[in-house]
């Protein structure tokens, strides 16, 4: 049995600072750094600390800490869209699945063990790279990727919910399927599909910005942490900033969120526990 | 020499407070003491204490006797290691857990002894026969045992280092009525045989009334009575002793209405000054609720202000004839040839099964886990696909107007994500009553109407179960199922909710099918009964004739197991 | 004593017997899978937009007859299920084709990179092992401690942390800062080559350490809050003998989840590859995709799916062979 004690909320807290700095550059950066992508040949790469560029510039002279924080929105927009689409589609399809089993249970269990047997950073490089696809076409792609577990989650919640009680005694008051899957069994399963998402969010955001590592997904010149990682290989012996500050944003938003997904977990799990 | 073991003012203390209070207990060789209690009273905090296993946050202080040694609690478990095993050891109530998965059963039971023993095949052999068990079991794993053979591996293996006290933690609780009056027989003569003392730990007032020379009774967290074997109970000074006697349902005769102690055990923390048992106690008075009494005595001993005196005229106690099963006229429903197998490797779990049930009528079912009583409850309410066999109905309404169920575990009863007047409305809906009636129904299990608001969670276990029936009454249906309701109450909320089942069935005229393994319990509500064995119905008839002359052997087993206990 | 022995002999016989038919069964699996993803991964010649047959000319002169011969030599005018079973006895035979940007067979560019990956691998899943497990025992032996809170703190940061930025981050420390490791490469063989591989490995194990590590720490406090642990520590069991009944329960989730950790290791090891400038399969894949080199994606798809199937393979029979509670469902 676990302990109950009245711990402090050190976790959202700790989290919430850096995610809430990360949100208004992705709401405000058009204001903050209107002028982010303009280039200034003359200048060129500098090390952090050069007048006017705190983090240093690039090759094309465009300010490291601008370029950063106009970043934002393309590292975390993704990332949002596609753990939000892979849940919804885990939501309804694991809901049946789960519930009603049958071919569908079987289908969906199969195309799960189908996209599992890859890895899918292997599976995304491919077919984004393949098809062409700009930002948005890896967001399906990925979202088609996540969909898998999201399911397998969903589905596995649904099937411990069903065999309880309150499930029975919904299905002898004469209740409809529709009624008893979406009324009765998925607001309980929300809040642990609502702590996975984040954690989706968090891995996405890393496939997202491996894969414009790799030359994938946002066009040239668009601000992006991944992009700018990749950029920076070339500019390390002159200037550091364009490596750590984008490291550091990736590493420290994604472990933000993970730290807050996880602690919603925990929490959720431990206020499940009977009495 | 060997002078027992005493335990000196213990106080356990958890996070959010006293678990148990200044408690003294003294077990001798060859003696047996019972520490009885509802559940969350402080018996297995005490147990885990005097071991030394003690969860993460929890403290003790007290000290423990043992021979010439004395140990202080406050120095935590550690202090206690030296002792575990040789002088004190402990026995878990679930036998399916409290062995490693993975590892055989000789191995486990001889993990305790001294190297050059571990391998000794005599050596495990005569541990196995010990406990009654062949020696093949040794290469066994757990899986592989039935629970009470789980619980004999468990038993041979805590009393591997041969300990001078055995500490048995409600060690019969998860087994069968049969398979427990084994273990317990098993468990008096080893502790005879090895001059050992054992304490008892149990819920049930039956087990410590008949095997324990000792009995202490707990109240959150505090020893509220003490005394001689079963005088405890028969001379009942305490008040909450006599009220968790009386409501004891008894097998011997129906009673009008069980003595039930109204509200729900406190937790120990929650009881701030004077007797814990004054909230519930009808002779309390002012000194009670602002001081706490002391327990005095000597051969017998109370914690009470005002202690019943024995020559107080106990509560008279009203007893019911039993209903007479009434004509066959009106079968509401009748269930013919019925049976059921989940794998065509498992036996059948239906054999064959005949019931009726006439309208009004409470008619019980009882047989150990296992004999298929669930089964036949599911098929019967639609949960559950049969083979062969059929169930007709003599009446046409939809579904959730001919049955309803309230199944065993309240805590997982109710939606926890739907509020009481929400549950109870979309069940009135279902049965085409208005959803103004919810009020109505709460007051008719018993429940205020400002518990429309509340979620499940926070609501007790009666509570709950009182939640659970009011909806399966919701629809009105003709026949109620009730699976167990009681079995995971305590005693005193048993009470009420007995009480409750048959207050509704007088009220409102419904049918009812009453599942148990428990013949008392069984007793206070229906009229007729059916004994159920292996899938099949082994007997049946009016409640009163099968108890007073039961016909077939396994009906005498379980009578005699309960009987004996 | 005879008869004994005898009945034994009989349930060591049967459970053989089970495990055979067990492996026969789940190897059958592991093939039907692959079949399928081979069909995906053919389709993916047509599936990638443009002409099958200019896809496969690449940056070569378009010649009419130059697409002829290619179409004829892919069997392209073929109805698909032909072409599909040509290629798969093809791929049968080891014969993935041809590279469209180097002028080689599929298998000889595979065959120069693979050891690079495989020694990659093999050194960072090893260095996982090795750190992760026993921190992953320690932490969870000691709940709340400085150790396990520090130690669950960084893990968090080290799932999240993506495996690239992670490598930069060290490559600029320990190779252009401290100047310790080599900073781009492969090395020229030898001892050379692990020196070289020591801070791509450390990178990639870095993620994977904080997985293992978390996996591992779950599993062992779920072990210390079972009922056979109060048990056993009730009976007067050694602090050894608990720990020994802990890591045995213990191991069958951790071992499950090493082998998982796998399918993670193949997709790490493009980014890392990419990241060190190392002359891998990981590399050589995303190269490929960027250049649309068919043939070459196809073959380390599938390659990489071979390996994950048949890991996956060794995990159950790895599993039927420590729990006896599998073992006994897998005899019935
Ligand atoms: N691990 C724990 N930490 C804190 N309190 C606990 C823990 N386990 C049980 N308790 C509390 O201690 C009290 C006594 O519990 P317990 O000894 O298990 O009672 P019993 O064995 O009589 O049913 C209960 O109120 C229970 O909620
Ligand atoms: S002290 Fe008072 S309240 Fe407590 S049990 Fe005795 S009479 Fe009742
Ligand atoms: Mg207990």
């Amino acid at each position: 049995m676990k302990l109950r004690t009245n711990r402090k909320p050190v976790v959202p807290i700790v989290t919430g600072i850096p995610l809430a700095i990360i949100a208004i550059f992705v709401i405000a950066s058009r204001w903050i750094v209107p002028n982010a992508t303009r280039q200034d040949i003359m200048t060129g790469v500098t090390s952090p600390g050069t007048a006017g560029h705190l983090f240093g510039t690039d090759q094309l002279g465009r300010d490291i800490g601008q370029l950063a924080i106009a970043g934002a929105s393309s590292a975390v927009v993704g990332p949002i869209v596609i753990a939000l689409g892979s849940m919804m589609i885990g939501i309804l399809l694991g809901t049946f699945a789960g519930y009603m089993g049958g071919w569908l249970d079987l289908l969906l269990s199969k195309y799960a063990d189908l996209l599992l047997a890859l890895p899918t950073t292997l599976v995304a490089l491919v077919v984004t790279g393949l098809v062409d696809g700009g930002y948005w076409v890896t967001v399906l792609v990925l979202i088609m990727l996540f969909s898998p577990t999201d399911i397998r989650m969903v589905r596995g919640s649904v099937i411990a919910q069903t065999s309880r009680p309150y499930i029975e005694s919904a299905k002898v008051l004469g209740l409809g399927r529709l009624r008893i899957m979406f009324r009765h069994i998925l607001p309980n399963v929300l809040p642990v599909a609502f702590s996975t998402m984040l954690l989706n969010v968090a891995f996405a955001l890393v496939s997202m910005s491996a894969l414009s590592f790799l030359g994938l997904g946002v066009g040239p010149g668009v601000p992006d942490w991944g992009r700018q990682l990749s950029d920076s290989r070339n500019l390390l012996d002159r200037n550091w900033g364009s490596l750590v500050l984008p490291a550091m944003l990736i590493i420290i938003t994604a472990a933000a969120i993970n730290l807050l997904g996880d602690w919603l977990q925990e929490r959720y799990e431990e206020s499940s526990v009977p009495r | 020499m060997n002078r027992g073991l005493s335990l000196n003012n213990l106080v356990v203390t958890g996070p959010a407070g006293l678990i148990v209070t200044r408690m003294d207990l003294h077990v001798e060789p060859g003696q047996t003491v019972a520490l009885v209690g509802e559940s969350g009273s402080g018996k297995s905090m005490t147990a885990k204490a005097m071991t030394g296993l003690l969860p993460r946050g929890v403290t003790a202080t007290g000290s423990l006797q043992l021979d010439d040694i004395t140990v202080d609690l406050a120095l935590g478990p550690q202090a206690l290691a030296g002792l575990r095993g040789q002088y004190i050891s402990l026995l878990l109530q679930n036998p399916f857990t409290s062995l490693s998965p993975v590892h055989r059963c000789g191995e486990q039971i001889t993990a305790a002894l001294p190297p050059d023993l571990r391998r000794s095949k005599e050596e495990i052999r005569r541990r196995l026969d010990e406990v009654d068990l062949p020696e093949r079991v040794a290469r066994q794993y757990p899986f592989e045992l039935s629970g009470g053979m789980r619980q004999r591996v468990a038993l041979a293996a805590s009393l591997a280092s041969n300990p001078q006290i055995l500490i048995g933690d409600e060690p019969t609780t998860a087994l069968d009525v049969t398979t427990q009056r084994e273990m317990l027989d098993l468990l008096e003569r080893i502790q005879r045989e090895r001059d050992m003392a054992l304490l008892l730990i149990t819920h049930d007032l039956g087990v410590a009334r008949e095997r324990a020379d000792k009995i202490l009774v707990m109240y959150a967290g505090r020893l509220v009575e003490s005394g001689e074997g079963a005088d405890v109970f028969a001379h009942a000074q305490h008040p909450y002793t006599a009220g968790l006697r009386d409501s004891d349902p008894p097998l011997e005769h129906r009673l009008v209405e069980l003595p039930a102690i109204a509200g729900s055990v406190p937790r120990p923390w929650e009881v701030a000054v004077g007797c814990v048992f004054a909230p519930r106690c009808d002779r309390a008075d002012d000194r009670c609720r602002n001081e706490a009494p002391e327990l005095v005595g000597t051969t017998s001993q109370v914690a009470c202000w005002k202690p019943i005196a024995l020559t107080d005229a106990s509560h008279p106690i009203q007893i019911a004839t039993d209903v007479q099963a009434q004509n066959t006229d009106n079968d509401l429903v009748v269930i013919r040839g019925l049976s059921k197998r989940f794998s065509s490797s498992a036996p059948l779990a239906l054999d064959n099964v005949d019931i009726s049930i006439h309208s009004g009528e409470a008619v019980g079912i009882v047989g150990e886990s296992g004999s298929g009583k669930t089964t036949l409850a599911r098929c019967l309410i639609g949960l559950e696909s049969f083979d062969s066999g059929d169930i007709s109905w003599s009446i046409n309404t939809p579904m959730a107007q001919r049955a309803q169920i309230v199944f065993q575990d309240p805590t997982s009863a109710l939606n926890p994500a739907m509020t009481i007047g929400a549950t109870l409305a979309e069940a009135l809906r279902a049965g085409q009553r208005s959803k103004a009636e919810v009020v109505a129904l709460l007051q008719l299990v018993g429940l205020p109407s400002e518990y429309i608001n509340r979620r499940p969670n926070g609501l007790s276990g009666g509570e709950q179960q009182r939640v659970a029936i009011a909806r399966a009454i919701a629809p009105r249906p003709k026949l109620l199922i009730c699976d167990e309701p009681v079995s995971s109450l305590d005693v005193s909320v048993q009470a009420q909710i007995l009480n409750l089942m048959n207050s509704l069935l007088k009220d409102l005229g419904i049918a009812l099918l009453f599942i148990t393994h428990d013949l008392a319990v069984v007793r206070q509500v229906v009229s007729r009964v059916y004994v159920m064995s292996n899938g099949r119905v082994v007997e049946s008839g009016n409640m009163e004739n099968v108890l007073q002359s039961p016909q077939h052997e396994y009906t005498r087993q379980l009578f005699s197991s309960v009987a004996g206990k | 004593m005879d008869t004994a022995h005898s009945h034994r002999r009989l349930t060591q016989l049967l459970s053989r017997g089970a495990l055979t038919r067990f492996i026969i069964v789940r190897l059958a699996a592991t093939g039907l899978l692959l079949l399928v993803l081979s069909f995906v991964v053919f389709a993916l010649l047509h599936l990638t937009p443009g002409d099958p047959a200019r896809n496969l000319v690449g940056v070569r002169n378009v010649t009419p007859e130059l697409l002829q011969s290619i179409r004829d030599k892919y069997h392209l005018n073929d109805p698909f299920m032909n072409q599909y079973l040509h290629w798969l006895g093809n791929v049968l035979h080891g014969d993935f084709g041809e590279s469209i940007r180097n002028n080689t067979t599929v298998t000889t560019l595979l065959a120069d990179r693979v050891m690079l990956t495989l020694q990659l691998s093999s050194l960072s899943f090893a260095l996982t092992v090795i750190v992760a497990v026993p921190l992953g025992i320690a932490a969870a032996w000691r709940t709340g401690s400085a150790l396990d809170r520090s130690m669950s703190a960084a893990s968090i940061v080290g799932v999240g942390a993506p495996t690239y930025a992670v490598g930069l981050l060290l490559l600029y420390v320990f190779g252009l800062w401290f100047n310790i490791f080599p900073v781009y490469g492969s090395g020229d063989g030898g001892f050379d080559r692990w020196w070289h591989l020591v801070l791509p490995a450390i990178t990639l194990a870095s993620g994977l350490a904080a997985m293992v590590f978390k996996l591992t720490r779950t599993a062992v406090v779920a072990e210390l809050n079972q009922d056979y642990v109060a048990f056993a520590q009730s009976r007067g069991l050694t602090r050894r003998q608990i720990r020994s009944l802990v890591l045995r329960n213990a191991m069958i989730p951790v071992a499950t989840s090493l082998g998982l950790v796998f399918a993670f290791l193949f997709g790490g090891t493009i980014l890392v590859e990419v990241t060190f400038a190392l002359q891998g399969i990981g590399s050589l894949l995303a190269g490929s995709v960027t250049f649309k080199d068919l043939p070459v994606v196809q073959a380390i798809t599938l390659l990489t799916a071979t390996v994950i199937a048949l890991t996956a393979l060794a995990v159950d029979i790895l599993y039927y062979a420590v729990d006896p509670r599998v073992r006994k469902r897998g005899m019935q």
